[in-house]
């Protein structure tokens, strides 16, 4: 008799309690490492969708309606040493010539051989011929295309104005690129699962030449999204440098902006595209010259006095104006045979949802 | 009456009592005096709650007294650590309980050699032969193999007596031994214990409600109240 065959003896007679004990934690055990094995895969699985959509990209300056210098990402590349590109991206729909097949929620991204560098696995081609176009797997199916097939695009032009403005077109604001061949089908490692934005489901993405796209939207040598690589030399602060390196090559037209000489040398005038100047630049231009005047000039539908109303003009509005007066030119007062201190009526719109 | 009487155990003004969160300190055993020699038979009387089970707990080191001094084989037990309080318990006492703790999964002769695994995790070929001895005195010699359930309560019983002397200790304390069985097998097992007293001197001190168990010990005490009211013979 010893202490072990006490033990087994033990064991022996409460087998049946010990097996349902062991069952019990093997099963536990089994249902942890499970969940521990798929835990790590989901964790591998969705770090892999990451890479796969962010390639080798650590900075991104997404501008969306707003337009900059393509050339910006060059500047930018020479002073951080890093691989930059700039896009022209937007948003369209796909279709077969024949309208068999479409895709909406298409990402049309207008690109250079830049691009293509910053992927986990670069294509074996570097630019996209003109007249051609590069699509993702899942846009390939959806358009049920292969090499050499022909897709018709149409993108939408990025608005200057919001399109809920009054003043803002009403023709269509789309572009279309028809006809464009099936230059090749990028796999995710390729950069065809390329989104700044985090989903489980790949976009539609379709890549073309950004000169190309640049044209049908009428925006030569302009970009909305930029994407900086790992520098050559790794830094804590690879942020800090690519502000500084922006804040050194901005120009007023990658704010969309230009100074313009008044007839007569009657001064400068800042002016906008986009209509509206942003307050962060009518702060800075203010800053620059104290003597600097803010102009809000509107559309207005109609100037009445009394019976009489003309259609269609212009207001400004200046901040030095005495309140509740305001100033016709001649052509104006004329038409509406107004004479000083008459009461003037002005009807507009105001910018809301819907027009 | 053994020659040789060498005192076995010593009680000094043993005092009991519990702490309660709630009320006053609850006395149980109220300055118990007692002297034990060697071979002496002893049964402890008394109605319940009178302190029986917290005499033997006491006696038997599995609880210490709030006041007074306890020695066994001349060892002042209450400046023992716990490790040894177990190896006296071990060594120097046999513990018999009402019901036997016969641990199902061992035979009869394992079962007897348990109490002997403590200190080398074997069991001496003296102590198996020893065990096989003392079975076959208590009538179980040829039931060495079988377990528990295959004996009668009597025999169990018999087999927890076994156990209780396999290591030949100084002190037998038995707490209501023929307490779960029926008359018959009381008053053999009644006869074992008078037996091994006389032949082996072996000393016994027993807790019974049972009259005729105690009158067929040496002396009986009856504990009321916290303490010893007579000594009877």
């Amino acid at each position: 008799m010893t202490s072990w065959s006490l033990v087994f003896n033990s064991f022996r007679y409460y087998a049946r309690s010990h097996i349902g004990t062991l069952l019990g934690v093997a099963v536990g055990a089994m249902v942890l490492v499970g969940a521990l094995l798929v835990g790590e895969s989901v964790r591998g699985s969705l770090r892999g969708m990451a890479e796969a959509r962010l390639g080798k990209v650590e900075l991104a300056l997404p501008s969306n309606d707003r337009l900059f210098r393509a050339e910006l990402a060059a500047q930018l590349q020479a002073d951080l040493g890093a691989d930059t590109a700039a896009l022209l991206q937007l948003p369209g729909v796909a279709k077969r010539p024949s309208g068999k097949s479409q895709a909406n929620n298409v990402v049309v991204m207008g690109i250079d051989a830049a691009f293509w560098k910053l992927a986990l696995e670069q294509p074996k081609f570097a630019e996209i011929p003109e007249d051609s176009i590069v699509i993702n797997e899942r846009l390939a199916k959806q358009l049920n295309v292969e090499v050499g097939n022909s897709i018709n695009l149409r993108v939408h032009n990025p608005s200057q104005l919001s399109r809920d403005a009054p003043m803002a077109p009403i023709e269509d604001s789309t572009a279309s690129l028809a006809q464009m061949e099936v230059f090749a089908i990028v796999s995710d490692a390729q950069f065809g699962r390329f989104s700044l934005q985090a989903s489980q489901v790949p976009p539609y993405n379709a890549f073309v030449p950004l000169s190309q796209l640049q044209d049908a939207i009428e925006k030569p040598g302009m970009a909305n999204l930029m994407l900086v690589g790992q520098a050559a030399k790794p830094s804590n602060d690879s942020l800090g440098q690519a502000q500084a390196a922006l804040a050194k090559h901005w120009q007023l037209a990658d704010a969309q902006a230009q100074l313009l000489q008044l007839p007569g040398d009657k001064g400068i005038e800042l002016r906008s595209p986009r209509v509206f100047i942003d307050p962060p630049l009518a702060k800075a231009a203010l800053a620059v010259d104290t003597n600097a005047t803010e102009v809000l000039t509107y559309f207005v539908n109609k100037i009445q006095i009394g019976e009489r109303s003309t259609p269609y003009s212009m207001a400004s509005a200046l901040a030095d104006f005495e309140p509740g007066t305001v100033w016709l030119n001649q052509w104006t007062a004329d038409d509406l045979q107004a004479k000083v201190g008459d009461d003037v009526e002005l009807s507009y719109y105001s910018v809301g949802t819907m027009r | 009456m053994a020659e040789d009487n060498a005192v076995v155990l010593r009680l000094e003004a043993v005092h009991k009592q519990y702490e309660s969160a709630d009320r006053d300190p609850v006395p149980v055993l109220k300055g118990i005096t007692l002297t034990v020699n060697r071979g002496d038979s002893i049964a402890i009387v008394g109605p319940s709650g009178s302190g029986k089970s917290t005499l033997l707990n006491i006696l038997g080191s599995l609880d210490s007294p709030t006041n007074g001094s306890i020695q066994l084989d001349g060892q002042e037990l209450a400046h023992l650590s716990e490790q040894e309080l177990a190896s006296v318990r071990n060594k120097k006492l046999g513990f018999i309980f009402q019901s036997h703790h016969l641990l199902p999964q061992c035979s009869v002769l394992e079962n007897v050699l348990v109490p002997t695994l403590a200190e080398n995790g074997k069991a001496p070929a003296e102590a198996i032969e020893r065990a096989k001895q003392l079975l076959d005195r208590v009538g179980l010699g040829h039931r060495l193999a079988l377990r528990p359930e295959q004996l009668s309560g009597g025999e169990c019983q018999r087999v927890a007596v076994v156990r209780a002397l396999i290591n030949q200790p100084s002190l037998i304390l038995a707490d209501e031994p023929t307490g779960a069985l029926d008359h018959s097998n009381a008053e053999s097992l009644a006869d074992l214990l008078v037996e091994l007293n006389r032949d082996d001197q072996v000393t016994l001190i027993v807790v019974t409600h049972s009259s005729e168990l105690a009158a067929r010990m040496g002396t009986t005490h009856q504990l009321q109240d916290g303490t010893f009211a007579n000594n009877a013979a």
